[in-house]
């Protein structure tokens, strides 16, 4: 996952498929370099907005990368993972493998009980799951309660309920690489949210998940890895 | 079914899990069946047809791309990216595919692989069928996979996943975040805690936490 960031850091230029994506972490590295000394109290959003776009883009170009779950949501975990290592104070090898151990059991939740298949059940299912996944690692490893990371997964999932799948003449670029950012930075504020609870809360991650399930089930086909319908038909290419 | 840490944190190659390394991984399950039957060296010709959601959008996701590399025999772990166009770009120019990685068929990408975008099979809509053929034209061997999401693969027919070990017996089982919940509370742990004991089953702690 590190290496996989470092080399879409590195990396300028136009994303293959046809649409003129261009890569844009690399600048956005170079701009937080030069804006460190500022006093930004949301500086660190920044950074975790290049850590994924990072990965994604490397995705995009046919990279290797890790699936987590899949790879069109593949920025998501190991964004928030490089958030909690870099930013948090007292981070430990411990807390990697914590945040890793417990991002997995959240993700087979996903996988025995619904799908993390966009062409199953919408955009939910990957990026969804994604952050559900990096909300949970996070919380655990900042010392959450089972009941607050549970509570943490729960979030990161609710607020995606119902996002279809429409990428931009089928390419894994528009809207999947900047939806990555921002549910990493979703991630964070619902493993954030969730510690400043008791774990105690309304709707539980099982019933996210069914939830999640049913409105797959009702989607149309279109919404579903087709690029038949959403953005994909709005956006046409010039 | 018990899944695993690694079976979710996969390397794959970009961009689609479903779309490139679910059927990279099919191909070469296909590849390595006709191995084991024994027949690999009958074969002249494979035919593959991509269905559903793969017909449709399979060619931004460089889905044909991957059903050649893992007829090649190649996986998604171990493929080198930085090599893959190179090895593309032959089998388009000499239309010759060295199938599992050793036996020399005629491959030609516009008659052989072929995109299905309303052939929408019943299991999943990300189907994919694979027939090979022997010189005669008769046909050898005929496999249907689904790539379910997140570069897994089962093939019709065959309980679980296909190429991965997944071992139902685990000490901590749960299907739901609820029995999850209720594991960590009976035995005073965490949840990573059951899950490392999980992973621990068939892999030691050192391998789990590197
Ligand atoms: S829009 Fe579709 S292809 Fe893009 S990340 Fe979401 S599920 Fe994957």
């Amino acid at each position: 996952m590190e290496a996989c960031i470092a080399k879409g850091c590195r990396t300028s230029g136009i994303l293959p498929g046809g649409l003129r994506v261009a890569r844009r972490a690399a600048e956005l590295q170079r701009q937080l370099e030069a804006e460190a000394s500022t006093a930004d109290g949301l500086a660190q959003m920044d950074w975790v907005t290049l850590w994924a776009l990072a990965v994604n883009e490397e995705n995009a170009a046919g990279g290797r990368v890790v699936t987590a779950p899949t790879n069109g949501a593949a920025g998501i975990v190991p964004a928030v993972l490089k958030y909690y290592v870099t930013f948090i104070d007292g981070a430990s090898e411990e807390g990697i493998i914590t945040f890793l151990l417990v991002a997995a059991a959240v993700g087979s939740l996903f996988k025995q009980n619904a799908s993390i298949s966009g062409a199953d059940v919408g955009c939910q299912g990957e990026v969804g799951a994604a952050c559900s996944m990096a909300a949970a690692g996070l919380a655990a490893a900042l010392g959450g309660s089972p009941g607050q990371v549970e509570n943490a997964a729960e979030i990161g999932i609710e607020h995606h309920l119902g996002l279809t799948c429409d990428p931009v003449n089928g390419l894994v670029q528009i809207p999947c690489i900047e939806r990555n950012a921002v549910a990493a930075a979703q991630a964070i504020t619902a493993a954030r949210m969730a510690l400043h609870g008791t774990g105690t809360h309304r709707v539980s991650l099982d019933q996210a998940i069914k939830t999640m399930k049913d409105t797959g089930a009702d989607m149309q086909d279109k919404y579903k890895e087709t690029a038949l319908g959403g953005l994909a038909l709005n956006v046409v290419e010039c | 079914m018990y899944i695993g840490v690694f079976d979710l944190f996969k390397v794959g190659i970009g961009p689609s899990s479903s779309h490139t390394t679910g059927p990279m991984r099919a191909a070469k399950s296909f590849a390595d069946q006709l191995e084991s039957d024994l027949i690999l060296e009958d074969v002249t010709r494979v035919e593959v047809d991509l269905c559903g959601s793969l017909g449709a959008t399979g060619r931004g996701h460089l889905s044909p791309e991957a059903v050649m590399l893992g007829l090649l025999g190649e996986a998604p772990e171990t493929v080198i990216p930085d090599s893959v166009p190179s090895t593309i770009h032959e089998i388009r120019s000499t239309q010759v595919l060295l199938l599992g990685g050793r036996h020399r068929i005629a491959f030609r990408e516009d008659d052989d692989l072929r995109m299905k975008p309303l052939t929408r099979l019943s299991f999943h809509t990300n189907g994919m069928v694979f027939r090979a053929f022997d010189e005669g034209d008769g046909l050898l061997s005929q496999r249907t996979y689904y790539s379910i999401g997140g570069g897994f693969v089962v093939e019709e027919g065959v309980e679980g996943l296909v190429d991965e070990a997944s071992p139902e017996m685990v000490p901590h089982p749960f299907a739901t975040a609820q029995e999850l919940l209720q594991a960590c509370d009976r035995t005073s742990r965490t949840i990573e805690e059951l899950m490392l004991q999980n992973e621990s089953m068939w892999r030691s702690r050192d391998e789990v936490t590197t």
